[in-house]
């Protein structure tokens, strides 16, 4: 992170029509400084797990959204829908381009929540799977952003898209 | 040459939608190579592709085929190269035979995706 960081995250949230993270988080003015700790640890989380560096600094994001806008702003659509960095790094992976291979949802009523969301890499067919589980019921918010089809009248989810266009 | 079959779809024709598509085909083909036909960049995996400056996309199902297309090889074979271009309310693909199995699946699927985004898009913003 650097000292433009702050300025260039809520540039990219506002032009995103996400300036309510900002303006309606309490107390506001720490409203930046909590989503910067955030995308640094999940900077630190996908080293740590993937064993390279993807930065998620707002720099970073900034120049992504140049090349793939849609991308960025699902991707900040998802950091205003989950806190858990485990699911960021799921809708990120899914981002990326690898599929999703398998989901599990277990919900029983004023219980239990269980979301499971397994990864494959294309084209790697008994590869190593990636699975990303959640117990918090807010992220079954991040469903609706899958891209659902069929293929062969098949059942699919593909992709990770935003809710809304600019 | 490509034998011309359009199909269009009504769609968000956004750089979201031209990743759906590119999504649906490299199912189909997983050595799929894509190319900007804007600039003529090449790329060998889905996640390099810079959607958001594309409007013409072509995908090839190798290395192969794509060689065949630079040549501008008569030999080309069907349905070895789809054209998929990206405007305000479409998404137009073109391709050779869409009568095979294997293109019959991807249509489906790329309308199944770009309809699902359509509604993700315009029921939420009304």
């Amino acid at each position: 992170m650097t000292s433009e960081s702050p300025a260039v995250l809520e540039q990219l949230l506002r032009g995103n029509d996400l300036g309510w993270m900002i303006d309606l988080y309490s107390p506001s003015e720490r409203a930046i400084s909590e989503l910067l700790e955030q995308l640094t640890r999940l900077t630190d989380e996908f080293q740590n797990k993937f064993r390279y560096k993807v930065s998620f600094s707002p720099e970073q994001l900034k120049a992504e959204a140049q090349r793939n806008p849609h991308k960025i702003r699902a991707f900040l659509q998802a950091l205003a829908a989950t806190g858990k960095t485990d699911m960021l790094l799921m809708v990120w992976r899914i981002l990326q381009g690898l599929s999703i291979h398998r989901i599990d949802l277990n919900y029983v009523e004023q219980k239990s929540f269980r979301l499971v969301v397994v990864l494959a890499r294309p084209g790697d067919e008994g590869g190593e799977l990636e699975e990303y589980c959640s117990d918090d019921i807010n992220d079954a918010k991040l469903l609706r952003h899958f891209g659902i089809t069929t293929v062969d009248r098949k059942p699919l989810f593909d992709g990770f898209f935003p809710l809304k266009r600019t | 040459m490509i034998g011309g079959n359009d199909f269009v779809f009504g769609a968000v024709g956004d750089s979201a939608s031209l990743e759906a598509c590119a999504r649906i085909i490299r199912r189909a083909w997983p050595g799929v190579r894509f190319e900007d036909l804007g600039t003529g960049e090449k790329y060998a995996r889905l996640g390099d592709v810079p959607f958001g400056s594309v409007r013409e996309l072509v995908a090839y199902p190798n290395k192969e085929a794509e060689a065949y297309w630079d040549a501008d090889s008569p030999d080309s074979p069907e349905n070895s190269m789809l054209y998929i271009i990206a405007r305000e309310k479409d998404i137009t693909v073109v391709l050779d035979n869409p009568h095979t199995a294997e293109m019959k699946l991807i249509l489906e699927g790329i309308q199944g995706a770009l309809w699902a985004y359509v509604e993700s898009t315009f029921a939420r913003a009304a």
